[in-house]
């Protein structure tokens, strides 16, 4: 014999209440569920503007370094320092504050490296970035599997972890 | 003083090729290679600190190391913003020689280079000064005196230099002997020379490609290295012409068939301008604004005073079309093409006076250095010497061999007739070759 308990057939099939109202949670479920999506969608938008901004303000810094006077060949993987003379003219030394000692002669503003795609890490990431590119250089030597890296994101600094999932 | 770095170059992952175009030059400066095996086993540049301020290239690198063989500590740094070769000044730092130099120096961070010469690693200042063009021996001079009465002497390279030196001398500031190296017959006559009419047209082809042949060309200053410029210009197929203030070598120059005449004569038809007075203002801002469209300026004389590069900036609009090439829009719209900002146009667009032609010059200096390191009784203050007139013969002597040439020895009786020695020297000090 069917256990009418288990096989939860004690209310009436026909009842028209009931099944208005499933038809009407499946109705708001959909509705839940899409709306859960549009708004992860919408926030990654959210992020990708910021990203994107944040891309902008960067490419626009290196554009302006890169027109910053230099007398000299500039070479990727150096660091060179920035100087403001009295006119507002900012130009590339090769010689830090510290080479200089106490005769620098103009206003030191900050240090940069240039990395290899020609665009400038600020002294402060000098590390971070290089980290980066260590890790990267590990996918590409095949020392390293992509799935267990940690990278940081460049632009917002955050941590971020790739996994199988994603 | 700041706490002063081992070295500063402008990559030191040069060194390899470096390293490689040293050992390629020694076989071409036999003169130096000889002075390693002469005296690199009494080494008597023992216990001279030399301070050296001349263009960081290859064959310095070569001069710097016989130097060392010979006994010396040396430092260096580089006499023009621009003629430092990146990969000579790594080779020398990897070899731990401190150098102080990369292409395309600030004119700040070009003294700050010399500075660091003149103290060395034992904290003891430099007794020796090896100079090209004055600008270390007047730093010395001006801003170290404190340094100078430990200092043997100096070695001066260059003509500009030496009309400094004499000046010095002259006025009664200069406190150390110096040694004219410059007007050795085996330096001006050949480094200035020949160096010149290989090195001018390699400057101003590798920075813009011109077409010499059929151009007009100026070259103000028929010296020895006017001479140079003019004759490898005319060899390419240029329409030379001369501008000078010294009726014999305006002869000169008319002698080898070159025009000579005023700027103000040719000011609007020539293509490409030269000069090579060691003088000041020679090309002006009235001058560039009668130029003709797109016409190449260039200056091969030591300092950039000769042009009015000054004007230039401040009037026109740059465009650096690479480094040392800019192109400059004058008020009135037309374009000219300025080398190396005014300064050595060989050394700023090129790398130079070939390497054999620098053996000649660089064996004068070694011998100088020595002369003056091991006689200092020899030598007053305040006075400016030649080397004599033996070791100028010697040094040309053994450049002879690498290019294969046999020497015709004075017999007995010839020597006789002559009323000179059989081994020279052979001319008088007021022959001029």
């Amino acid at each position: 014999m069917v256990n009418p308990n288990k096989v939860r057939k004690r209310h009436d099939p026909m009842d028209l209440v009931v099944l208005a109202r499933e038809v009407q949670r499946g109705d708001d479920m959909v509705n839940a569920g899409a709306s859960h999506k549009l708004m992860l969608i919408a926030d990654q938008i959210r992020h990708l503007q910021m990203q994107a901004r944040e891309v902008l303000k960067v490419a626009k810094r290196d554009k302006q370094l890169h027109y910053a006077q230099c007398n000299f060949v500039k070479r990727p993987g150096k660091i060179y320092y920035l100087y403001e003379k009295p006119d507002g003219t900012t130009y590339f030394s090769m010689l830090s504050p510290e080479e200089w000692g106490t005769g620098c002669p103009h206003e030191f503003i900050e240090s940069y490296r240039l990395e290899h795609d020609l665009t400038w890490t600020v002294s402060h990431e000098f590390e971070k970035r290089a980290a980066q590119y260590a890790a990267i250089d590990h996918i590409i030597t095949g020392k390293r599997e992509i799935p267990l890296l940690d990278w940081v994101d460049s632009v917002s600094g955050d941590k971020n972890t790739i996994t199988d999932a994603e | 003083m700041s706490q002063k770095p081992k070295y500063k170059v402008a990559d030191i992952s040069l060194a390899d090729f470096g390293r490689k175009e040293i050992e390629i030059a020694q076989n071409e400066m036999p003169g130096l290679m000889k002075m390693r095996r002469k005296y690199g086993e009494s080494k008597p540049l023992k216990g001279a600190r030399i301070a050296g301020c001349l263009h960081m290239t290859i064959q310095t690198a070569v001069l710097m190391e016989t130097l060392i063989e010979l006994g010396a500590e040396v430092q260096w740094s580089s006499c023009n913003i621009f003629s430092t070769q990146d990969h000579a000044a790594a080779a020398m730092a990897a070899k731990g020689i401190p150098v102080y130099a990369w292409k395309g120096e600030t004119d700040d961070e070009y003294i700050w280079c010399i500075e660091q010469t003149l103290v060395f690693a034992n904290g003891e200042p430099l007794n020796m000064i090896l100079d090209d063009g004055g600008d270390l021996t007047n730093l010395v001079h001006q801003k170290y005196p404190q340094f100078i009465p430990g200092i043997r002497g100096l070695t001066e390279e260059t003509t500009t230099g030496v009309h400094n030196l004499y000046k010095m001398a002259k006025h009664g500031n200069l406190l150390m002997p110096a040694v004219n190296i410059n007007d050795s017959v085996t330096k001006s006559k050949f480094d200035n020379l020949y160096g010149c009419r290989e090195s001018l047209i390699d400057g101003i082809k590798r920075a813009t490609d011109v077409m010499i042949a059929g151009k007009t060309c100026a070259v103000f200053g028929f010296g020895d290295v006017g001479k140079g410029c003019a004759t490898a210009l005319k060899s390419q197929g240029a329409i030379v012409k001369v501008a000078e203030i010294d009726p014999i070598n305006a002869l000169q120059a008319l002698m080898q068939g070159m025009e000579v005449t005023t700027i103000d004569d040719i000011i609007s038809t020539t293509h490409i301008f030269v000069t090579a007075t060691g003088c000041a203002d020679i090309i002006t801002a009235e001058h560039f604004m009668k130029m003709r469209e797109d016409a190449i300026v260039c200056n091969i004389g030591h300092f950039d005073c000769e042009l009015q590069v000054k004007w230039l900036l401040d009037n026109c609009e740059r465009d650096t079309i690479k480094p040392q090439v800019d192109r400059f829009t004058l008020p009135n719209g037309r374009h000219i093409i300025l080398l190396a900002e005014g300064r050595l146009v060989n050394l700023g667009c090129a790398t130079g006076h070939p390497s054999f032609v620098m053996s000649n010059s660089f064996t004068n200096q070694v011998l100088g250095q020595i002369d003056i390191w091991t006689n200092p009784d020899k030598y007053e203050k305040g006075k400016v010497y030649l080397l004599p007139k033996k070791l100028d013969e010697e040094v040309a002597a053994v450049h002879l061999d690498h290019l294969g040439a046999k020497l015709t020895k004075l017999t007995a009786s010839q020597a006789e007739y002559l009323d000179i020695p059989v081994e020279g020297p052979f001319k008088s000090d007021i022959y001029r070759y």
